[in-house]
């Protein structure tokens, strides 16, 4: 049977219930048909329900895991670098004496 | 479908964040006491146990080197607080200015021993990193703990 729903109706329906059918309806009690799966929308699960976020569930988990990852990988490269700055200064100034106890020679002019 | 994006978007970002925050606290602050500078040193130069050993003996053998020259300068220093006239002043800054000049030498040939334990590329980075370190200009000068800069 061709269809008889126009797109904008078959927006309509797939909004109403997502997980639902939106397969054309025959014309004849098209407004009721309507009406009985706007009112069928209470009765839907909650799994129904979320069929939205059932359908990008593993690409969202794949995209909050890279989200992840690249978030631990620059916390990781900004510690390394930090260490890095750290380690240098703290080992500067156990082998210069200047560093250790020389006076800011500027401020004693 | 732009609403998808946005929507994918801000979870990818709200993610990374989670991921950075998680991992910066869990990371451990970097130990700088002796032994944790001698593994910071191995660990970012690659080191060998026979370099960690050469460059330990240099650190040992320039030790005392450096004990004198604190010493140098803390009497320096005694002098210049101690001194009243000018011309005592002026003569305890002049042996300050010495002593910075000799204590930046003698570091930067200990830096340049140290280096050459180390592999070519390694030695270069390490020195690229310590030397400006060391290098007491006039627009930086001084102990961080009078000073206050890093």
């Amino acid at each position: 049977m061709p269809p008889t729903t126009d797109p904008a109706l078959s927006a309509l329906l797939r909004r109403a219930d997502p997980a639902g059918s939106i397969e054309p309806l025959p014309p004849e009690g098209f407004a009721a048909a309507v009406h009985r799966r706007l009112r069928a929308r209470a009765s839907v699960s909650w799994w129904a329900r979320l069929g939205l976020a059932r359908e990008i569930l593993p690409f969202a988990s794949a995209l909050t895991l890279v989200g992840a990852l690249a978030g631990s990988g620059l916390a990781y490269a900004a510690q390394r670098s930090h260490t890095t700055t750290v380690h240098a200064a703290a080992y500067a100034r156990s082998i210069d004496p200047w560093l250790m106890h020389g006076p800011a020679l500027a401020s004693l002019h | 479908m732009s609403r998808r994006l946005v929507l994918f978007l801000g979870l990818i970002l709200l993610a990374g964040l989670v991921g950075y925050s998680l991992t910066h606290r869990l990371l451990p602050a970097p130990a700088t006491d002796a032994e944790g500078r001698h593994r910071w040193l191995c660990d970012e130069f690659n080191l060998s146990p026979a370099q960690s050993a050469r460059i330990d003996a240099l650190q040992a053998s320039y030790a005392p080197v450096c004990a004198g020259h604190c010493d140098a300068i803390s009497r320096a220093h005694a002098a210049f607080d101690a001194a009243t006239e000018a011309t005592a002043r002026t003569a305890a800054l002049a042996e300050l200015e010495r002593l910075k000049i000799l204590c930046t030498e003698a570091t930067r040939a200990h830096l340049h021993a140290v280096a050459a334990c180390m592999r070519p590329e390694q030695g270069a980075r390490f020195l690229a990193l310590m030397e400006p370190r060391v290098m007491h200009s006039e627009s930086h000068t001084g102990a961080p703990a009078l000073d206050g800069r890093p």
